[in-house]
């Protein structure tokens, strides 16, 4: 009897717990993501795209319902369930002046999910970007025909007015790029769209702090 | 010092209908389930992550024809401590109740059904401007192979730390950092593993130094020696030294990976390699693998020994649970050991 009753609690515990975890799934407030031993700051990036920095102040916020609300109402395409959650923002600096901020935005291209490494100034103009990950022919290819320079030192608005109703770049803007460096070149303008609401909702503390520190851009 | 025992009462059954009494209240969730921004005081609360995190593994070895269960309780903590000038360090704190019905699959360290293991505990401190140079104190995993850039911590896919070093991760200190267009990190542990031991003088000294780890061609080199504890042996250790390099190759959904190591194992000469075909979603919502394994020895008094494994697994992500499943099959096995399939499933759940 007792062998029997030892044998059903076996299987059955895994059951409950499957069941535990599919009703619990949508109700848990917080998403707690993957587990944080795998995070990795883009230092190497952040290097790169800022060579006087000395050093980066990491900023976590969660990006919540009540951000991507906020977010829609500034761009015209919503933020993705999966993008909420708590996120860095990383504001590199100079012997203690910040110089902008960096943050990484994941976006799904035809490849696989693209994370995009944004540099970005104290004014939120982008200042350069580069691909984390990134994992189709068409990432490397596509900076060699003029992306960073297309987008370089665009704000919010002329970055919104580069793309046409659907969300694309015109072909005037694209005519050297073939179907595929097309396709990411618009994810990452609609990237670069985001980022910028992104931070503006997400940490407007921070923004704020920057922009009073530097009052004459 | 890593040893609790834990209340009988805690089933995973009764665990798992504790939560859902607890989350089937979503009007009251936000006061009732852990919020990391509620659960530490403000000035703890800054740059904070905290998760709980709960999995439960069955496996069934068709060897002995049995199955086993294995349950993780823990938490997992990240904290980055920042200034004017910069980000000053980073805190890692994961540990979890681990509980093993079955005496014949516990490792060495267990002293009962629940043991409380560390996983990643240390804190990552800033020395030199720029990450060219940072020094981790703590327990941690030994910069070694795939490993060092690949975490696969509470996931069924593993690399060779097992094979090669004996232990995954170790109490110690290491200096890491980046340099232009490399990463690193050295290391000299107690060689313990989970506790810290001080009989037969263990030690665990490794490196590894390789390209940055978010390009689609990576590849390091690592080196590591040691003598290395063994549990419940009056203080007996196994030396073992080894070098070996690593290489990742992603092209769209695919990965390529690879590793192979040589060296000695208490005199004998060793060595292990690994190769890895996987897939990934679009969407990064599943990913697969197949891992072929295979390490010989070769004792100076006897003849060389074989032992390959083939690995197939898949991992789903879901917003707040995962769900993995592996297969292994023992293509070969060293002399006096059976050879073996292991059919695991794993269900993990972070809030």
């Amino acid at each position: 009897m007792w062998h029997r009753h030892a044998f059903a609690s076996r299987r059955l515990a895994p059951a409950l717990v499957a069941a535990t975890l599919l009703l619990a799934g949508d109700i848990a407030p917080v998403y707690a993501g993957a587990p944080y031993c795998s995070l990795r700051d883009p230092s190497h990036q952040i290097y790169d795209m800022y060579p006087t920095a000395t050093g980066y102040r990491s900023v976590v916020r969660e990006i919540d319902n009540e951000t991507q609300v906020a977010v829609d109402k500034k761009i015209p395409f919503s933020l993705l369930k999966g993008e909420l959650g708590q996120h860095t923002l990383y504001v590199p600096v100079d012997s203690g002046d910040p110089l902008g901020y960096i943050q990484i935005r994941s976006e799904l291209t035809e490849w696989g999910l693209a994370e995009i490494v944004w540099a970005l100034n104290i004014e939120r103009e982008v200042v350069d970007f580069r691909f984390q990950r990134c994992r189709g022919q068409a990432c490397k290819s596509v900076l060699e025909k003029g992306l960073q320079e297309m987008l370089e030192g665009l704000d919010q608005a002329a970055l919104i007015a580069l793309l046409d109703d659907q969300g694309q770049l015109p072909e005037s803007l694209t005519e050297t790029m073939n179907e595929d460096e097309r396709m990411l070149a618009s994810v990452v303008t609609r990237s670069a769209i985001k980022v910028i609401a992104v931070i503006e909702s997400g940490w407007s503390t921070t923004v704020r702090e920057l922009a009073q520190n530097n009052p004459d851009p | 010092m890593t040893t609790h025992a834990f209340p009988r009462i805690w089933t995973l059954g009764r665990l798992a209908l504790l939560f859902t009494l607890a989350l089937a209240q979503p009007a009251n969730a936000q006061q009732f389930l852990p919020d990391s921004r509620s659960l530490f005081p403000a000035e703890w609360d800054e740059n904070l992550r905290f998760a709980i995190d709960l999995s439960s593994r069955q496996l069934y070895s068709s060897a002995t024809d049995n199955w086993h269960r294995v349950d993780f309780i823990g938490t997992d903590l990240h904290k980055v401590f920042t200034g004017k000038s910069g980000d000053i360090g980073t805190l890692t704190l994961q540990g979890y109740f681990t509980h093993i019905e079955d005496e014949e699959i516990r490792p060495g360290f267990f002293d009962g059904k629940w043991t409380y293991v560390y996983r990643i505990f240390n804190f990552n401190y800033a020395l030199l401007p720029r990450g060219r140079m940072n020094l981790r104190v703590g327990h941690f995993e030994i910069p070694m192979g795939l490993e060092h850039t690949i975490d696969t911590n509470g996931t069924l896919r593993d690399y060779t730390h097992g094979r090669n070093i004996g232990v995954k991760a170790d109490w110690g200190a290491s200096l890491n950092g980046i340099l232009d267009g490399a990463e690193y990190e050295v290391s000299i542990t107690r060689g313990s593993g989970n506790s810290w031991e001080t009989n037969g003088d263990p030690y665990i000294a490794a490196g590894r130094i390789g390209t940055p780890s978010y390009r689609n061609l990576v590849w390091g080199v690592s080196a590591m020696s040691g003598d290395i504890y063994v549990h419940n042996s009056g203080g007996q250790t196994i030396e073992r030294q080894r070098v070996g390099a690593d290489v990742q190759w992603y092209v769209n959904q695919y990965g390529l990976l690879g590793e192979i190591s040589v060296g000695e194992r208490d005199g004998d000469s060793t060595s292990t390699g690994l190769i890895e075909l996987n897939r990934t979603a679009n969407s990064g919502s599943w990913m697969a693998y197949a891992q072929l394994v295979y390490t010989t020895l070769n004792p100076d008094d006897s003849p060389r020994q074989d032992a390959s494994t083939l690995f197939v697994g898949a991992k789903w992500d879901l917003t707040r649970w995962d769900f993995s499943l592996q297969v292994s099959h023992d293509l070969d096995s060293f002399d006096g050991n059976s050879e073996n399939e292991l059919y695991v499933a794993q269900a993990r759940f972070r809030f």
